[in-house]
């Protein structure tokens, strides 16, 4: 069984680095946003999923990351430094941020979350001078390494897969072990001697870092940058995601952005409504798999194995 | 080991325990008696932080505890197991202990030990914990305590709703523990239970200590049980 899922991994894999010999360049193109989307994801479910966060505005990260590469790239700054600049100053806004919502639970950090996240949007967007205002940076240079779009394509697979792997690690840690049951239960987790304060900080700043490098795999991806990757809207749609594909399972998130990002890309050739859609879906998956698709599958699965055993 | 110096513990506004002071001292098993909402859980919270009394103080091990941070008391050596029993439900039961390992110098549990001590927790190493009976939850819930290595272990009610088996085995556990060097509080209803525990009593009656003695001493005194716990 185990082996199974190991081989049919490798498969997918392969055949995703393989893709851009057969798919044309637009679906390239939606492969890649399936990429950055399941990595921004995967960077939410880990504060929202194990550590029982309400990260209402995590497109903040992702954008100030991606502004931060554009920023100091377009003032003539490296490529590489920029690169690398982006997700240190998710992670410097996440740590800001994180010191004052660690005070909060519940719905209070779910508010808090929302507005300072529109806090920095507004500041993005009101600043033209500076960021462009509502008009973004079009056409933001890359390295020379990445001028093909099955370059820019392997790119975005390769900052997933590592990135993904790095988070998987991470969540089955002993870090990660405190991470969850401060999610599950965080008066219980301080009595066994957790300091569920610093615990989840910690949580919150390598979620912004990871959201930040998915800020990277975004311009990479789209080449330009708008403050529409950060505003609010952005976040919800993030939240969806991990929602419909299952908030407690490591590969919720991605399979959530897999079909989201489809059903979205098919559904704009036809309607402009697309919000609507998601509406109708994330409606449709809270009242019939409220688990989400992952977490639905498993327990039929895990329903299946033990009524098997029952009659055995 | 333990000392308790006459404190007043509130909830917001209303007051539920009035000057009360206990000390239980090292290898000891104490028992906190009494019926329903008289304070003997509020006593076992305000000793491992979450209700810091508002008057009076809380020493262990001859240091000041009471008004430190949970974490920090849990650190220091103090393990609660709350009544509610509290296991992290979509953890496996390797994972629940796990979580609470802490290595100290003279640390003597480990999961290993765990698996020994409470022996059918072993067979269900990968089962989450939400998917537990009342009785292997109650002994995950004991087992998590330990892997922190305490030396006092703060009990509430540790055999309410269990069935008559699980509850004799956990008493016999309990009972090594003793023996093993580690202090116990113990808060109970189940008199059968905890007199086959407790080395000494306190008897509690709204919010205050009403009655201090050997558990010998209480078993015989008829009069004292009869006014407080409605045996006769």
């Amino acid at each position: 069984m185990r082996f199974d899922k190991k081989i049919g991994m490798l498969l997918i894999i392969t055949a995703a680095f393989l893709a851009p010999l057969v798919l044309g360049s637009y679906s390239i193109l939606v492969l890649s946003e399936i990429f950055v989307t399941a990595l921004f994801a995967l960077s939410l479910n880990f504060v929202l999923g194990y550590g029982g966060m309400l990260q209402f505005h995590q497109a903040v990260f992702l954008g100030v990351s991606a502004y931060a590469y554009a920023l100091f790239v377009l003032h003539n700054g490296s490529l590489i430094v920029g690169a690398i600049l982006g997700p240190i100053i998710a992670v410097l806004f996440g740590t800001v941020m994180g010191v004052f919502l660690v005070r909060l639970s519940g719905i209070y950090f779910g508010m808090l979350t929302l507005a300072l996240g529109q806090l920095v949007w507004a500041v993005v967007f009101r600043w033209y001078s500076f960021t462009g205002g509502g008009n973004g940076i079009p056409s933001i240079p890359l390295p020379g390494f990445l001028s093909t779009s099955t370059e820019r394509y392997e790119a975005t697979l390769i900052i997933f897969l590592v990135s993904a792997f790095l988070l998987y690690k991470i969540i089955n840690s002993p870090f990660g072990l405190l991470l969850r049951a401060t999610g599950e239960n965080d008066t219980r987790a301080e009595s066994i001697g957790a300091n569920t304060k610093t615990i989840r900080l910690a949580g919150l700043i390598l979620s912004s870092f990871f959201a930040g490098i998915s800020g990277i795999s975004y311009v990479i991806y789209s080449q330009s940058v708008s403050p529409d990757i950060l505003y609010w809207k952005k976040s919800a749609e993030i939240l969806v995601i991990c929602l419909v594909g299952g908030i407690y399972t490591f590969s919720g998130p991605i399979i959530g952005s897999v079909v989201i990002v489809l059903i979205t890309t098919i559904a704009s050739q036809y309607t402009e409504h697309i919000a609507f859609i998601l509406g109708i879906i994330l409606l449709v998956s809270v009242l019939f798999m409220p688990e989400g698709i992952v977490g639905s599958i498993k327990k039929r699965i895990g329903d299946r194995i033990a009524a098997d055993k029952k009659y055995k | 080991m333990l000392s308790v110096k006459e404190i007043d513990v509130c909830y917001g506004k209303a007051q539920a325990l009035f000057n009360v002071s206990i000390h239980v001292k090292k290898e000891e098993a104490v028992l906190l008696l009494g019926r329903n909402g008289v304070g003997k859980s509020t006593l076992l919270k305000s000793i491992i932080g979450f209700l810091p009394p508002v008057k009076g103080s809380i020493f262990f091990n001859g240091k000041q505890i009471s008004g430190k941070k949970v974490y920090r008391i849990a650190n220091g050596g103090i393990a609660y197991v709350p009544q509610e029993r509290e296991i992290f439900p979509d953890l496996t039961v390797e994972d629940n202990l796990a979580v609470a390992e802490h290595k100290t110098q003279n640390g003597i549990w480990n999961i290993e030990r765990i698996y020994q001590f409470f022996n059918p927790l072993a067979k269900m190493k990968k089962r989450l914990g939400g998917n537990l009976s009342g009785g292997e939850q109650q002994m995950l819930s004991i087992g998590r305590a330990l892997m922190t290595n305490p030396k006092l272990l703060l009990l509430d009610e540790p055999t309410e709703g269990l069935a008559p088996l699980i509850v004799r085995m956990l008493e016999e556990q309990i009972n090594k523990l003793k023996k093993s060097g580690i202090g116990i509080l113990l808060a109970e209803q189940n008199l059968q239970s905890a007199f086959k525990i407790g080395d000494r009593a306190y008897l509690m009656e709204k919010g205050s200590i009403c009655y201090e003695g050997s558990t010998e001493d209480l078993m015989k005194n008829k009069d004292i049980l009869n006014r407080y716990l409605g045996i006769r």
